[in-house]
């Protein structure tokens, strides 16, 4: 009789020891997965910048009006020429809701398809805001000198359970139109 | 059971324990890293920030070139981002086209030199440039 509850005590505390263990790889496995994602999500998204901060260079090139053509929160609208006084052409950066996800895409010439994106983001989404010369929010569009963009990107989770929490980067950067100030 | 069983037992859960304790306190540091290395980016564009308002301060000849030193040198501001707040320190100084110093009155060129440290939630202290080893540019008067 010892022996047998001596052995149901052994398979209980294996048992134990066993469903630990294959909870804690899981977990283990979880956060190494989310780390990797949090890693890929920078090295992407920072690539995603440099490409937008290349377009915001453009603001104004061989342009002598109507450089910044609209400036609203989650968008962005200006021109900018092949050379001085040739063909215009303008871009739009715009936050765009997708299947209720908030992305990101930057068109050409009012073309429908983007030649940037789109780019899934958080809900926090894009935030525009302009500066003139003074560093006073919001002016005119005739009067905007930089602009301050903070963008959220997102990446799905390896947990699919109630925890779930989405893998974040917030990146915020500060575009100075140089070509305006010339 | 026998108390040879239990201690055996027991000792089996403290050595995997140890073997999960090591693996997630290394799983934390490479997390460590990664958080750290954003905040490090984000600091870099604060910096890039007013690398970019001089420069065009400068093409816009809207500060004389010789006021940079007056508005710039000593200078130190705070800016958060992503709820760190990051704390610039800039100084210039008078140089040649090379960045080394020069004591001119009227400089054609100017260093600016940045330093910025953050309070990284972790509660460590991060440099991005530090104050003996600061992220320089030379800027040059166009106007000269």
């Amino acid at each position: 009789m010892a022996a047998i509850l001596e052995a149901i005590g052994a398979t209980i505390i294996g048992g134990i020891f066993i469903l630990t263990m294959i909870t804690s790889l899981i977990n283990i496995h979880a956060a190494g997965v989310n780390i990797n994602q949090q890693i890929e999500l920078v090295e992407i998204s920072e690539d995603v910048v440099s490409v937008i901060e290349s377009y915001l260079s453009l603001v104004g090139a061989g342009v002598a009006d109507s450089a910044v053509i609209s400036t609203q929160d989650t968008s962005f609208t200006y021109s900018y020429a092949d050379s001085v006084g040739g063909s215009r052409h303008v871009v739009n950066m715009a936050q765009e809701d997708i299947a209720d996800s908030k992305q990101l895409s930057v068109y050409v010439d009012g073309s429908t398809d983007p030649v940037l994106g789109p780019f899934e983001l958080s809900d926090f989404g894009i935030q525009f805001t302009y500066y003139d010369v003074n560093d006073t929010a919001n002016p005119a569009d005739s009067l905007v000198r930089y602009v301050q963009m903070i963008m959220e990107f997102q990446y799905d989770t390896f947990r699919e359970d109630i925890d779930k929490k989405f893998v974040l980067h917030r990146i915020q950067i500060w575009k100075y139109f140089k070509n305006l100030y010339l | 059971m026998t108390y040879g069983q239990i201690f055996l037992i027991l000792l089996a859960m403290v050595l995997f324990s140890t073997i999960y304790l090591t693996t997630y306190n290394s799983l934390f540091d490479q997390a460590d890293l990664a958080y750290k290395g954003m905040y490090l980016l984000n600091g870099q564009k604060i910096l890039d920030k007013y690398f970019q308002e001089i420069e065009a301060n400068i093409l816009g000849d809207i500060l004389p070139f010789d006021a940079i030193q007056s508005v710039y040198n000593g200078r130190s501001d705070s800016l958060t981002v992503s709820d760190v707040v990051y704390h610039l320190s800039i100084s210039t100084t008078p140089c040649t086209l090379h960045g080394v110093d020069t004591v001119t009155v009227s400089p054609e060129f100017i260093r600016v030199d940045m330093s910025m440290w953050a309070i990284h939630p972790g509660g460590d202290t991060l440099w991005i440039g530090m104050p003996q080893f600061p992220i320089s540019k030379v800027f040059v008067d166009l106007y000269y």
